[in-house]
């Protein structure tokens, strides 16, 4: 059950003895764990590039915990977020959810909930850094098309006929068909559908 | 003078023999009369200065007989140092016919048969005719006339002196006009005139000199004075010196004219006067100041002899008796001006004072008669009066009419009497107390209302003290208005509590003045009592009603914020359950040891303390308490609170900020409720922001010293503001723009805040938010 080794778990609430008993409860269940009083603290020292998930305590002096969240989304940045709320947070919890949050927990919560929710989390951190690795050799593969192959499969991906494409583009049909086996075999795509699926995954839309 | 009147004689001497032939032996009968008669010395000598004739005169002046010194030579009249030359002389004129002395007389030494010599006057002539050389000798004797020259020169020298040491000074010259006058030393020394300058004529003098408030007496006197032929008289007047001193002179003159020439002379005195008229008016000013007071002092005067007579009485004294002066003067003072029945007791006492044996006399209060029978009643201070010799011979008395001043006593004692009686019976209840004993306690009277008001007799009240009347905790508050008091406040009032006979306290108001003496020294203090039981009872329970009120009112206050309070318990709640939780965990895998389980277990006990400090503060704030008014720090108070109020700006989003100014001066306020006003406003504050973005909304609670006089708590917000609308009915009761609002809060909290003596007020901010400004009374300093 345990993550990946380099998965850590950002604690960002600002009660320091729920901040703390957090920290501990969350490395007793294995995890790496760090804490953060603030948004702000938070931000100064995390890498986007950092793997794991955030415990965001939703009421917050200063940055609360949607506007963190609303931040990450800005920057790219989709790290899984788990909000811990308060009584009568509910609606606020509810928003952070349509903003893409993972899901909340309420105060005080059964660790074992916590660490369900944690797990979710860490699952779905997995499932994008595996995601994120197969976007970077799309993008490799998107890198090798030339100019004209990546004109074509940009109106190929929008579904066009080939002919449409050679009328739009001025050139033959003949050299539009030749174009589009060539993004095939370099995206090494085997399907239609399959390049379709490439291609949003390089514009960074979450993958179907 | 006298050298011509012996022109006659020689006349006769020298021109008879060659006039007439005829008639000389006649002539010489007349002239051997003449000779015997003439009270000169008549000595012939011949050409050789040989006596030949010798006459009667010549013997009575030298003291020889004709027959003793006929023959001798002339030198024997002289003195021994001249006697040798004389002989000379004459052989000179002789031989030369040159006269040293002859015609011209002349004054030499002459020696007497006894030796003796006098001043002699001495004329020499040559006889003329028929013979050898003979002259002819007239001597007088002038010492006598030397001798009243001497006398009259040094009668000159002392009246100068005199003239001096009097200050009298005298001139003399024509008149009315003319030259040279002469004015003596002194005389300018009146004057103040350089003496080297010329002395005036007198009406030059009386123009120059006279003081003009005298000028116009001085010139009409000169008027006169012309056109009278003589005349004279005495004139006063002032002059003015040429340095501006002023003096007082005394003229004294002669006016002479010859009635034939029409020449007119003037001769006279002046006397400075001016130390003696000061020195008068000195005298008379003292003499009319001791007349005056005498008259003036509102006292009467009277003195008597030892048999009692009337020496001397002032005016008061006529006015009191009635009186003129005159008809009191030598009358027998008891018999005239004492009653009949007082006279005789009186009399006997005032003759035992002169005798020595009556020490009381000085001071002595009795009636005095006037002429019209009435009586009025004086008090006498008495003194002895003493001859040179220290006898007593008589006695002054300086009375004061006391009539009135002992009506009023009566008429005092009176009024004492009533107002006694007013005391007594008053409805409030009243007591004196001495001032110097205040401190004491203990009345010096009560009245009827005061006992009443107590429930014991006045005998009972008397014998206690105020301290046992009073409950121990106001006797502070009651020895210090005391001492206020007698510190020099007139009046003092304060409200305060007693102990009725039955226990039960009694609620009074009182009032307490001091009574001074004419000094100014407490002398008596007053106290009124006004029972206010019903009154403050009333008060009390209005108050409770207020508690009640307010009470709900923070029940209401604290449901509002159940959100708030829910998370600040939850917060705690949630640690302690994640600490036990991890340990669970930690345990079951067997990875925590006892240190690091006893620090867990360390940081759970301090979040379950934190959650009950959390209900405590709630309890605090929601629990019924009695009022309980103490100086207190508005700081302080805010500071117990704020863990709400940052709870409720958490629950917000509410950014909070304190102003809190440093030394501010102490309120007194219960607690309590000031918290609960400042949480009110605090939470409408809060609400009042709700639909501001939340990064907008912000909080400052303000504390400052509003001109040094009150201590002003504001609660300020970044919300949109009162709408100008509610204004007029913000602190109405049952006012609300809440939904869920009973519209008590603001109206139960400027109740609250004015049964403090202090104002809560409404004023909107510049950028549009609220100012809700609690204003409250400094606290008087501790003691």
């Amino acid at each position: 059950m345990m993550a990946a080794s380099d998965a850590t778990v950002f604690i960002v609430d600002d009660d320091e003895a729920v901040r703390d008993s957090l920290g501990l409860l969350l490395r007793a269940a294995g995890y790496r764990a760090r804490c953060y009083a603030s948004a702000k603290d938070f931000l100064k020292a995390f890498d986007p590039r950092d793997y794991g998930c955030i415990v965001l305590d939703i009421r917050m002096p200063g940055m609360t915990g949607l506007e963190l969240q609303k931040h990450l989304i800005e920057i790219g940045c989709n790290i899984p977020v788990v909000f811990i709320t308060g009584h009568g947070d509910i609606p606020m919890a509810v928003e952070a959810v349509r903003q893409g949050a993972l899901d909340f927990i309420q105060k005080p919560f059964d660790d074992q909930e916590l660490v369900d929710r944690i797990e979710d989390a860490m699952k779905q951190a997995a499932r994008q850094r595996e995601g994120e690795l197969e976007r970077l050799q799309i993008l490799d593969r998107i890198a090798s098309l030339t100019a004209r192959e990546k004109e074509v499969m940009g109106q190929v991906v929008l579904g066009k006929a080939n002919k449409v494409i050679a009328g739009d583009l001025g050139v033959s049909q003949r050299t539009v068909e030749i174009h589009r086996a060539r993004v095939m075999e370099k995206m090494q795509a085997n399907s239609l559908a399959r390049l379709v699926r490439m291609v949003m995954v390089a514009e960074g839309q979450p993958a179907t | 003078m006298t050298s011509r009147d012996t022109d006659p004689m020689e006349a006769a001497v020298s021109g008879a023999q060659p006039r007439n032939r005829s008639g000389d032996r006649r002539a010489q009968h007349q002239l051997a009369a003449l000779l015997s008669a003439t009270p000169d010395a008549v000595v012939l000598i011949d050409g050789e200065g040989v006596i030949e004739s010798f006459n009667k005169g010549a013997e009575r002046i030298f003291g020889y007989s004709a027959e003793e010194i006929v023959g001798q030579n002339v030198a024997r009249l002289m003195p021994a140092p001249f006697r040798a030359g004389h002989d000379g002389y004459i052989r000179r004129y002789r031989q030369t016919g040159e006269a040293r002395f002859m015609l011209a007389p002349r004054e030499v030494e002459a020696c007497r048969k006894d030796g003796s010599t006098f001043p002699a006057e001495v004329s020499v002539g040559r006889v003329e005719g028929a013979g050898p050389f003979s002259f002819i000798g007239i001597v007088r004797d002038n010492s006598e006339r030397r001798a009243a020259e001497a006398r009259l020169h040094q009668v000159e020298t002392n009246l100068l002196t005199a003239q001096a040491l009097a200050h009298v000074g005298s001139f003399e010259g024509p008149w009315p006009q003319g030259s040279s006058y002469f004015w003596s030393d002194e005389f300018f020394r009146i004057a103040g005139r350089n003496p080297d300058e010329s002395p005036l004529s007198p009406m030059e003098f009386a123009r120059t000199y006279t003081h003009q408030d005298d000028r116009e007496r001085v010139e009409a006197r000169i008027a006169e004075d012309l056109r009278k032929t003589s005349g004279g008289g005495e004139l006063e007047y002032r002059i003015v010196r040429l340095d501006g001193t002023i003096r007082h002179i005394q003229m004294i003159y002669q006016i002479v004219r010859d009635p034939l020439t029409g020449q007119g002379r003037i001769q006279g005195t002046v006397l400075d006067q001016t130390f003696r008229r000061h020195a008068e008016e000195a005298l008379r000013r003292e003499r009319d100041r001791a007349q005056r007071y005498l008259d003036l002092v509102n006292v009467m005067i009277v003195a008597v002899d030892q048999a009692g007579r009337i020496k001397l009485v002032n005016r008061k004294a006529c006015e009191l008796l009635g009186y003129p002066e005159h008809e009191l003067l030598g009358k027998d003072f008891f018999a005239t001006c004492q009653p009949a029945g007082f006279a005789g007791r009186s009399r006997v006492l005032f003759e035992e004072a002169l005798a020595g044996r009556e020490a009381g006399f000085g001071l002595v209060e009795g009636p005095v008669l006037t002429r019209e029978g009435h009586t009025r009643r004086v008090f006498w201070r008495n003194e002895f009066l003493r001859d040179e010799q220290g006898r007593i011979n008589g006695v002054l008395g300086a009375g004061e009419d006391v009539t009135e001043q002992r009506e009023t006593e009566v008429q005092l004692r009176q009024a004492e009497a009533e107002l006694r009686m007013i005391f007594r019976r008053a409805p409030v209840g009243m007591a004196t107390l001495s001032a110097p004993h205040a401190v004491d306690g203990h009345y010096l009277s009560v009245n009827q209302a005061l006992c009443a008001m107590l429930g014991y007799t006045e005998g009972e009240l008397l014998a206690l003290s105020v301290r046992d009347l009073t409950p121990p905790e106001e006797i502070d508050e009651t020895l210090r208005q005391f001492r206020q008091l007698l510190a020099g406040t007139d009046t003092v009032k304060y409200e305060t509590q007693f102990i009725h006979k039955n226990g039960s306290p009694v609620h009074a108001l009182v009032h307490k003045s001091v009574i001074a003496d004419h000094q100014g020294k407490p002398l008596l203090i007053i106290s009124q009592i006004l029972d206010r039981t019903d009154v403050v009872l009333a008060e009390v329970e209005a108050r409770k009603q207020r508690e009640r009120l307010a009470h709900v009112a923070r029940l209401g206050t604290l449901g509002e914020m159940a959100a708030g309070i829910a998370h600040e318990l939850n917060q705690p709640l949630t640690a302690i359950a994640n600490y036990t939780q991890a340990c669970q965990r930690l345990l079951s895998a067997g990875r925590i040891d006892a240190e690091e389980l006893g620090d867990v277990l360390g940081r759970v006990t301090a979040q379950a303390r934190r959650a009950g400090s959390v209900i405590q503060r709630l309890r605090a704030f929601v629990r019924r308490h009695t009022p309980d008014r103490r100086r207190r720090d508005a700081n302080e108070l805010i500071q117990e609170i704020l863990p709400l109020v940052e709870m409720d700006c958490r629950s917000h989003e509410v950014e909070l900020r304190l102003v809190l100014q440093q030394d501010l001066p102490k309120v007194q306020v219960d607690g309590v409720q000031l918290q609960q006003v400042v949480l009110n406003l605090t939470r409408n504050a809060v609400e009042a922001m709700n639909s501001c973005a939340a990064d907008t909304r912000s909080l400052l609670i303000r504390t400052s010293c509003r001109n040094g006089e009150d201590v002003e708590l504001a609660v300020e917000d970044s919300g949109e503001g009162v709408p100008g609308s509610f204004l007029e009915q913000l602190f109405e009761p049952f006012f609300t723009t809440k939904p869920e609002g009973m519209g008590l809060g603001l109206s139960l909290s400027r109740s609250i805040i004015e049964a403090h003596g202090g104002t809560l007020r409404y004023d909107s901010l510049p950028d549009g938010g609220s100012a809700f400004k609690i204003w409250l009374p400094t606290a008087p300093e501790d003691e």
